[in-house]
């Protein structure tokens, strides 16, 4: 995938992880994996960016006799999956005309598809 | 590639991460081990925690790639050593950046230079030009005072004759400017050259 789309995108799907219950590093990556497969290394630079961004925050706690990192969504986190929502509708519409197009040519496309999700 | 436990691990990614501001580096070793410790207490051996965390190489690049540029200015301050691996990545990943840039600054640093010499020398040839002119006027208009005079039209004579002298005023005046400009700009120029010797012989 486009590494721009991509990055924007896992942006978003990190947030969703976070988005019921605070959680940390490694239980994210296990949440997300069904879905998106992602790797420490990727999530790291995510995390600092959302951090930044005041999207979420990060406590530092302590389990097992360890510190851990738990990160909770902020109201501008929610508010980022929200436009993610809006520009969701936008982002299919594009697919459908895309798909229209190649339909007609070479009947390669499926619109179907792209129109059940 | 040999099997690193989590210790070994983080060594080597303080190692390649030197030359990062040392809060960054800390966050970056705090956050691997926790996912190591995470892994470990899911079920796997510490050799294949670190293992499963993929190359290390690609963790030192993903931690650039959120570490703000004063970073890379450490990297500067401090020449005579080795490059980091992170550090070649980073001057490789960003050459598509910063080539077109130096490229774009040197030619826009060249036509600033060429656009100020071309300016002096414009200066220079009105200046002269005028000053030349002004006195071909006069030499003009004693030509013209004396054929006047010599056929008998005395009063076009002493108007031309006039305006003759007009532009040698003018000339005279012309001529200073002229002095003067090519003074400054001399002054100017040695000053320039002056400090340049200078700058280098201090480094």
């Amino acid at each position: 995938m486009d590494i721009q789309m991509k990055r924007g995108l896992l942006d978003v799907c990190v947030l969703a992880a976070i988005r019921s219950a605070p959680s940390y590093g490694y239980r994210i990556i296990k949440d997300m994996s069904p879905f998106v497969p992602i790797s420490e290394s990727t999530l790291y630079p995510i995390l600092r960016r959302l951090e930044a961004a005041e999207l979420l925050t990060v406590v530092t706690a302590e389990h097992n006799g360890r510190l851990r990192k738990y990160y909770s969504i902020t109201g501008k986190g929610l508010d980022r999956i929200e436009s993610f929502k809006s520009d969701w509708k936008e982002i299919v519409a594009i697919y459908h005309f895309v798909m229209k197009d190649t339909d007609k040519n070479g009947k390669e496309g499926d619109v179907e598809d792209g129109k059940n999700e | 590639m040999e099997k690193m436990n989590k210790a070994e691990f983080l060594a080597e990614l303080r190692r390649s991460l030197s030359g990062m501001q040392e809060r960054d580096i800390e966050r970056s070793l705090d956050y691997y081990a926790e996912m190591i410790d995470d892994r470990v207490e899911d079920g796997v051996t510490e050799e294949d925690a670190v293992a499963g965390l993929g190359d290390i190489n690609d963790c030192v690049l993903q931690i650039m790639a959120e570490t703000p540029p004063h970073a890379v200015k450490t990297v500067k301050l401090k020449p005579k050593r080795k490059l980091r691996t992170w550090e070649i990545v980073l001057i490789a990943v960003g050459s598509p950046v910063w080539a077109p840039l130096l490229l774009a600054a040197a030619v826009v640093a060249l036509a600033f230079a060429i656009t100020a010499f071309a300016l002096v020398l414009s200066v220079f040839a009105v200046l002269y030009c005028l000053v030349i002119s002004f006195a071909a006027a006069v030499v003009a208009g004693i030509i013209e005072f004396l054929t006047s005079v010599a056929i008998g039209e005395i009063s076009r004579g002493l108007f031309v004759l006039g305006m003759g002298i007009a532009s040698a005023g003018l000339a005279i005046i012309s001529y200073i400017c002229a002095a003067h400009f090519t003074v400054f700009a001399g002054k100017t120029f040695m000053r320039a050259v002056k400090s340049f010797k200078r700058r280098r012989e201090t480094k």
